[in-house]
C-alpha cells in the first residue's frame, strides 16, 4: 500500500515537474504572464519580483517546496492567495461531480437489464442509447439544455450560482443533467459487457445445474464478480469529472476548479494555473487510490502489501 | 449457380466471392452498421471534395443576410471587377452571424474536424505501435520503462494534459495533433505490446527465427500483419474521441483559431446567438454527434466480428435472420 501511495505521489510530482520544465525551459514564464506589447521594464520588473532571475535549479527546488506547503503564491489578477481561491472553488466542483455521478449510477441497472437477454430488444435499445449518449459533445448537450429548458420553457435559470444550499439547487440541475448522460452510458456499457462475459463462465452453469434461480445467479454471483470492473469504471468516472466538468462549468458559469483553470489560462495567471493543475491531479490520484483500496475489499486475492 | 455446374475450372468471379463472404454479408445485413458506414462515407467524401460540393464560399460574408434561417433564399451582392454582381442564394442550413452560408462552413469545418480526428489517431498509433513492439518484442529494461510511462500517462486526465500542452505551445492545428500524440499513444502501446507478447511465443515465430530471419523481418512479416485488426478497431473507437476532444478544445478557445473553422469552433461562435438563431448551435452539434456515433458504432461492430466468440454470435444471427426471411 505504501508503495502504491509512493507511486501516486511520484506521478503527481512528475506531472508538476513537467509543467514547471515546460513553462520555464520551453517557454518563458514572464512571457506567459504579460501581454505581447509589454515594455522591457515591465518584463524585467516582473522577473525580479518573482525571483525568475535566480538559477533554474534553485527555482525548481523552490517550486516543489511551495507545492509541498500548498503555497502557490498570490493570483496575479485577483491579488488573493491562489490557495484560498482553490479551496473556495473545490467544494463546488466536488458537489457538481458527486450529483452527476450519482445520477449516472442509473446506468448500472440498465446494463444489467440489457445483459439478461443479449441481442434482445431491451439490449438493442440500451446499446444504441448508450452509444448515442457517449457520442454527444457535453458542451453541446449543455447548450441544448439551455435552449430547450431555460429559453423555450423558462423552467430553470440559464446559468449562475447561488451557493450550495437550498437556494442554489436550481442552478445545479442543468449542469448535472449535462454531465450525467456520458457516465450513464459508460456504466450501462461496461455493466452489460462484463455481465455477458461473466454469464458465459463455468460457475454459472454449475450454479444453474444445482438448481439456483436465474435471479439468484445474476445478483448473487454474476454481479458480485462483475463489480470489480464496474467499480474501476466508477472511480475513473469520478476522477474524470474533476477535469471533465470544465466545459460545463464554463457554460453554466459554475465557479468550480475547471472554470478557475480556464480563466487562469486566459488571464495568464500562472499561480492559479499551477494551483489548479496540482489540485486536479491530486484529486485524481486520491480517487484512484480509493479505487485500489476498494479492490482489495471486493477481491481478497488482490493485495498491495 | 449454373456456372458452377458447367465450368469447374473457371475462377469464381472476385466480386461475387467478396459479396458471398460471411463478413460482408453480416455487414450488409446489419442496418445500423451499414447506415453508420454510409454516413461516414458521405461525410469523408464531403470533406475531401469540399471545394466541389460546398455551394458557396464559406468565407464570403453577406452582412445583410446574417442569421437567415434554414431553407431560405437571399440575394447576395459581390464586387467582381469593380462591378456589383448580384447572386440568388439558397441557404439549406441558414447563415451565421456574418451572413456566411452555414452548409458550406459545415463542410469546410468537417474537413478540419475529421482530419484532426484521423491524423491524431495516425500519429498516436505510430508512436504507440513503435513503443509497444519495442516493449513486447525486446522486453527487458526497455519494457519496464515504457510500461511505467504508460501507467503515468494513463493516470493524467486528458483535458488537463491537453490544456497544459496548448497553454505552453499555443493553440493551432499542429499543436492539437501534438496533444493527441502525447496524450493518446498509451492505448495503442498497450494493445500492441499485448499482441506482440503472445505472438513471440508462437511456433511460427520460432520457426522464422530458426531459419535465420532477422528481427526486422519477423516484425514486418509476422508481427505487424497480426496487429492490423486490433489496431484498426481501436483506431475506429479513438477517432470519435479525438473529434469530441478537438471540438471541446476549440469551443474553449484553445483549439482551431479563426479564420479556420471546425465544428467545435462553429459551436463556440454560435453560442452567443443561441436565443435568436437556434440552427447555428444545433447544426454543428448534430454533425459532431452523428459522426462520433457512426465511428463508435462501426468500431464496435469491428470489435465484435474480430472477436471469435462474438463473431460467431453475429454471423449466426444474420444467418437466422436470413432464414426467417427478414434479411
Amino acid at each position: 500500500m505504501i508503495r502504491r501511495v509512493g507511486h501516486s505521489i511520484f506521478i503527481v510530482a512528475g506531472l508538476m515537474g513537467l509543467l514547471f520544465l515546460a513553462i520555464n525551459v520551453l517557454g518563458d514564464p514572464v512571457e506567459l504572464m504579460v501581454d505581447e506589447d509589454a515594455s522591457q521594464e515591465t518584463i524585467d520588473a516582473l522577473r525580479a519580483k518573482f525571483g525568475l532571475d535566480r538559477p533554474l535549479y534553485v527555482r525548481f527546488a523552490d517550486f516543489y517546496w511551495d507545492l509541498a506547503r500548498l503555497d502557490f503564491g498570490k493570483s496575479l489578477r485577483h491579488r488573493i492567495d491562489a490557495q484560498e481561491m482553490i479551496f473556495d472553488r473545490l467544494p463546488n466542483t466536488a458537489a457538481l461531480a458527486l450529483v452527476a455521478w450519482a445520477i449516472g449510477m442509473t446506468g448500472i441497472p440498465l446494463g444489467m437489464l440489457a445483459a439478461r437477454r443479449p441481442r434482445g430488444l431491451i439490449d438493442r435499445i440500451v446499446n444504441i442509447l448508450s452509444f448515442a449518449v457517449i457520442s454527444v459533445p457535453q458542451f453541446w448537450l449543455a447548450l441544448m439544455l439551455i435552449l430547450v429548458i431555460s429559453v423555450q420553457f423558462d423552467l430553470l435559470p440559464t446559468s449562475g450560482y447561488k451557493g450550495l444550499g437550498p437556494e442554489g439547487w436550481k442552478y445545479m440541475v442543468l449542469p448535472a443533467l449535462a454531465l450525467c448522460p456520458l457516465v450513464m452510458g459508460r456504466n450501462a456499457q461496461i455493466t452489460r459487457s462484463t455481465m455477458i462475459e461473466e454469464i458465459a463462465k463455468q460457475y454459472v452453469s454449475t450454479a444453474r445445474s444445482k438448481g439456483l434461480g436465474e435471479t439468484a445467479i445474476l445478483y448473487g454471483h454474476v454481479l458480485k464478480n462483475a463489480s470489480i470492473s464496474i467499480v474501476t469504471l466508477m472511480g475513473d468516472e469520478l476522477a474524470g469529472f474533476m477535469n471533465g466538468s470544465t466545459v460545463v462549468e464554463i457554460i453554466f458559469g459554475w465557479p468550480g476548479i475547471g472554470k478557475l483553470l480556464i480563466d487562469g489560462i486566459n488571464a495568464r495567471d500562472l499561480p492559479i494555473v499551477t494551483a489548479s493543475v496540482f489540485v486536479v491531479a491530486l484529486m485524481v490520484m486520491v480517487i484512484n487510490l480509493c479505487v485500489d483500496l476498494l479492490y482489495t475489499w471486493l477481491d481478497p486475492r488482490i493485495s498491495y502489501s | 449457380m449454373q456456372s458452377e455446374l458447367t465450368t469447374v475450372t473457371q475462377k469464381p468471379n472476385p466480386i461475387v466471392a467478396i459479396w458471398n463472404n460471411a463478413l460482408v454479408q453480416a455487414f450488409l445485413n446489419d442496418p445500423i452498421t451499414l447506415l453508420s458506414a454510409l454516413f461516414l462515407f458521405v461525410i469523408v467524401m464531403a470533406a475531401v471534395f469540399a471545394p466541389v460540393v460546398s455551394p458557396y464560399d464559406p468565407q464570403n460574408q453577406q452582412l445583410r443576410l446574417r442569421h437567415q434561417g434554414p431553407m431560405q433564399t437571399g440575394t447576395a451582392t459581390m464586387r467582381v471587377d469593380a462591378q456589383t454582381v448580384e447572386e440568388q442564394r439558397f441557404f439549406l442550413l441558414g447563415t451565421d452571424h456574418l451572413g456566411r452560408d452555414y452548409l458550406s462552413r459545415l463542410i469546410y469545418g468537417g474537413r478540419i474536424s475529421i482530419s484532426v480526428g484521423l491524423l491524431g489517431v495516425l500519429v498516436s498509433s505510430v508512436i504507440g505501435v513503435f513503443l509497444g513492439i519495442t516493449a513486447g518484442y525486446y522486453r527487458g529494461i526497455l519494457d519496464d520503462v515504457i510500461m511505467r510511462a504508460v501507467d503515468i500517462f494513463m493516470s493524467v486526465p486528458l483535458l488537463l494534459l491537453a490544456l497544459m500542452v496548448l497553454f505552453i505551445l499555443g493553440p493551432s492545428f499542429t499543436n492539437i495533433i501534438i496533444v493527441f500524440a502525447v496524450a493518446r499513444w498509451m492505448l495503442f502501446c498497450r494493445v500492441t505490446r499485448g499482441v506482440v507478447l503472445s505472438l513471440r511465443e508462437q511456433a511460427f515465430v520460432d520457426a522464422a527465427r530458426a531459419i535465420g530471419a532477422s528481427d526486422a523481418r519477423i516484425i514486418g512479416r509476422h508481427v505487424l500483419p497480426n496487429l492490423i485488426t486490433p489496431l484498426l478497431t481501436l483506431a475506429a473507437l479513438e477517432v470519435p474521441r479525438n473529434i469530441l476532444t478537438e471540438s471541446t478544445l476549440s469551443f474553449l478557445g484553445f483549439g482551431i483559431q479563426p479564420p479556420e473553422s471546425s465544428w467545435g469552433l462553429m459551436l463556440s461562435q454560435g453560442r452567443d446567438y443561441i436565443v435568436t438563431a437556434w440552427w447555428v448551435v444545433v447544426v454543428p452539434g448534430t454533425a459532431i454527434f452523428l459522426t462520433a456515433l457512426s465511428f463508435n458504432l462501426f468500431g464496435v461492430w469491428m470489435r465484435a466480428v474480430s472477436d471469435p466468440l462474438q463473431r460467431w454470435r453475429w454471423l449466426k444471427s444474420t444467418k437466422e435472420a436470413k432464414e426467417a426471411g427478414v434479411g
